[in-house]
């Protein structure tokens, strides 16, 4: 008998997927995590066939981003108290952008409603936002941290906080956050900026200094942050900090060379959308100096140099980086790669522990797409359709 | 004669997917094969193939659908020389001249043919067409919600006021299309601009077009947006205050109530996480458990109501699909009336399709809401 127990998370869902094959038939069960799933069985002529079945259906799951549940980066090991790295992952493709986060860090997310009691055990994450009409965010935040399931609370997503102001900064939800932190005594992951651009533009949000979370919360895990106006880390230090992602249209270079000093020692998963200069973008490729030597954070495993203008001139540099041969993952979606980075990368180390090379979006022609598909590693070079051909997606109006 | 021998007459697409479920449907209902006239002849050839008709049949407008040579035929028959390609959004204001041409020459002939019982009244889908019209017919219904007159010349000056009067938030869609062709959801904010809208703009040589597209867009400089506007301007266009939907699971939703003969049991609530809320964005039907626990079923009840309401501005009209918004807080309102609005498959209300239950009502006795 084989088996294989398979997970996958991004911003909008945690599933499993197990399959064990006995003889000549396999079964599956899937579905969301925490719910006992769908089994599914399936019989063939003879154990050869079953068997290739079987190994067909685990390469299609993890070509789809799936991992194995007991591998490094699923689960933590002993401390089943921490948040497994692969909970870290936001934004996988780029039209999960346009849509409010529906799980973080594994957990289904919803809207905090004050007259719906709190569910208890941190099993649900609830989400605090204004809308142009509302401005619920921190009254609805107030109402939370008094109720008993705050303390249980281990992550927190806040929405769009300005309401209709699309200038609004978050300094009173930070201020508030901090102030309240014996309430929120079990927190570990922070989503700051969960915003969509029909509540603001991404390059329109006003972000603050996220210090005083850092401060404030010394057992905190994750921090994840939208938009670039005004971001800084004035004061970059944390011993237990495993993840950090900064989403924006455009990052500022102070930003990127705060983290380039920071003292992050348990930093496993960094993300950076570097973003253009139209949108405040201001970092270059040196810069990333220090974040590339590799000195600087010695347990990282994934590296996200994302939404990037300026992506190959950092895939000519990363290629003979300490860092990458260290890391399990490597992304550089979402930016301007043209076959230019798409040929460096080429020569990416092989014999290094690089196992996921993400450059969804991307503008590389057949030619190139070939010549990476040869590296002895999983590299995801999808494009949404749109990029391929438009006139696909053109739709005729329906007349009613 | 009987219900079951009467002949059955649809102008529509003979090869679109609409008159093939209406066929199938009158097939489980035990009823005769519908027989479709295209609306490319009657365009071409005139209204003389209706008097192939026999007496006593009956006889239901369907939409041109997707048919490429319908829609050219229409906007030629209204005045219109450019025709789109595939997707585009243009000549709207002619397609719907045409439209009204042929409505208003099938309402002269229905005069003189009072054996045929018409499904819907060729005025009322003329109205229905005109968002502005309908809106106007209205007023009572949706008292909330103003709307924009269009006048191309004056789009942008009145745009921008009305605009300030909605606290910065308004959907600006075609006067004359349906769906989401063409409908931007419009923000103004510290005077930065900023449309989402699924349309593509294609410039060459200095001329621009405008594509209706499966990708939500987020448009945010003054010049995307003013080229939208202007390509959009001529062909006629309102604009409605936003409103700030419900949300189940996070996604907005709003609903498209199926009126028929009097009774509002087809419904079903259309829920998406972009601000375009029309079904065929590849967004997803919301079960109406999940609406009635979020709404309430005493709110649920209100929004059949209004739809009742609503379609009983066309007493003569045996069916229309009613669309409702629903704020999170305050009354349910009427968005549009779509005439051809009846073509979801798969929607189930008392055991019967949509489909079905329009062939199994008669016309002849449309119960009207007291």
């Amino acid at each position: 008998m084989d088996r294989r127990e398979l997970v996958f998370m991004d911003s909008t869902s945690n599933k499993f997927w197990n399959i064990v094959l006995e003889g000549d038939s396999h079964t599956v069960t899937y579905g969301r995590a925490g719910t006992e799933g769908q089994t599914k069985s399936k019989s063939f002529s003879d154990q050869e066939t079953a068997r290739r079945d079987y190994e067909k259906l685990i390469a299609a799951k993890m070509k789809k981003g799936y991992v194995d549940a007991d591998s490094a980066t699923a689960s933590t090991g002993d401390d089943h108290d921490s948040v497994p790295t692969l909970a870290f992952r936001s934004i996988l493709k780029s039209d999960d952008i346009h849509q409010n986060a529906k799980t973080f860090i594994g957990k289904r997310i919803a809207d905090y409603d004050p007259e719906k009691k709190a569910a208890p055990g941190g099993k649900t994450v609830y989400r605090f936002r204004s809308d142009w009409e509302e401005a619920n965010c921190i009254p609805h935040l107030i109402h939370f941290l008094e109720t008993d399931a705050a303390a249980e609370a281990i992550g927190i997503v806040i929405g769009n906080w300005a309401g209709d102001d699309s200038e609004g900064d978050p300094d009173e939800v930070i201020d508030l956050l901090c102030e309240k932190r014996d309430q929120l005594s079990s927190l570990k992951a922070i989503y700051l900026g969960d915003i969509v651009s029909e509540e603001n533009e991404m390059s329109w949000i006003h972000q603050s200094d996220v210090t005083p979370l850092l401060e404030a919360f010394p057992n905190l895990e994750l921090l994840r942050t939208r938009g670039g106006q005004d971001l800084a880390i004035s004061n970059p230090q944390h011993t237990k900090l495993r993840g950090l992602i900064c989403e924006s249209g455009g990052l500022s270079a102070e930003v990127v060379r705060s983290i380039g000093r920071s003292e992050f020692p348990a930093l496993e998963h960094l993300e950076l959308w570097l973003g253009t200069e139209e949108y405040g973008g201001s970092s270059t490729v040196e810069d990333l100096q220090p974040i590339l030597s590799g000195e600087l954070f010695p347990n990282l495993k994934y590296l996200g140099l994302r939404n990037c203008e300026f992506v190959n001139d950092i895939a000519a540099v990363i290629v003979n980086s300490p860092l990458v041969q260290r890391i399990e993952s490597l992304d550089l979606s979402l930016g301007v790669l043209t076959d230019e980075g798409g040929r460096a990368l080429a020569s990416l180390p092989t014999n290094g522990k690089l196992k996921h090379v993400s450059l969804h979006y991307n503008y590389l022609t057949n030619e190139v797409i070939k010549l990476l598909g040869k590296l002895p590693f999983k590299v995801d070079m999808s494009k949404p359709s749109h990029m391929d051909d438009d006139e696909e997606w053109r739709f005729v109006a329906v007349g009613e | 004669m009987s219900h079951r021998n009467q002949a059955h007459w649809i102008l529509g697409d003979p090869d679109g997917q609409r008159v093939a479920d209406y066929r199938a449907a009158a097939a489980r209902c035990g009823l005769q094969r519908p027989r479709c006239i295209a609306w490319t002849d009657v365009i071409n050839d005139g209204l003389d193939l209706f008097d192939e008709i026999p007496s006593d049949s009956r006889l239901r407008i369907d939409s041109f659908g997707q048919n490429q040579a319908a829609i050219a035929a229409l906007i030629r028959h209204g005045g219109g020389l450019e025709i789109p390609q595939i997707g585009q959004i243009l000549s709207l204001n002619h397609q719907y001249r045409g439209l009204c041409r042929v409505l208003r020459a099938l309402n002269d002939w229905s005069v003189n043919r009072p054996d045929i019982e018409l499904d819907q009244q060729p005025g009322d889908i003329e109205l229905m067409f005109d968002k502005w019209a309908t809106h106007r017919k209205m007023m009572s219904c949706r008292p909330e919600t103003t709307l924009l007159p269009t006048e191309s010349l004056e789009f942008f000056k009145r745009l921008a006021l009305f605009v300030e009067d909605c606290g910065g938030r308004v959907f600006v869609k075609p006067r004359y299309a349906s769906s989401a062709s063409g409908v931007c959801c419009y923000r103004v904010s510290n005077n930065r601009q900023q449309l989402i809208a699924p349309v593509e703009i294609v410039r060459d040589s200095g001329h621009i077009r405008l594509f209706n597209s499966l990708r939500v867009r987020s448009y945010t400089s003054t010049r995307d947006i003013h080229d939208i506007f202007t390509a959009l301007a001529p062909q006629g266009m309102i604009a409605e205050a936003a409103v700030n939907k419900a949300r189940i699971n996070g996604d907005r939703f709003d609903l498209r109530i199926v009126v028929i003969n009097g009774r509002a049991d087809h419904l079903i609530a259309r829920q998406s996480s972009s601000p375009i809320t029309n079904l065929h964005l590849g967004n997803t039907r919301a079960s109406l458990e999940s609406v009635c626990q979020v709404v309430g079923m005493e709110r649920l009840q209100s929004c059949r109501h209004l739809a009742l309401h609503a379609a009983n501005h066309f007493p003569e009209t045996l069916y229309c699909g009613v669309d409702i918004l629903l704020p999170k807080s305050g009354s349910p309102l009427v968005c549009e009336v779509n005439a051809f609005g009846d073509f979801l498959p798969n929607l189930i209300a008392n055991g019967q399709t949509v489909y079905e239950a329009i062939l199994k009502s008669n016309g002849r006795n449309l119960e009207v809401l007291v």
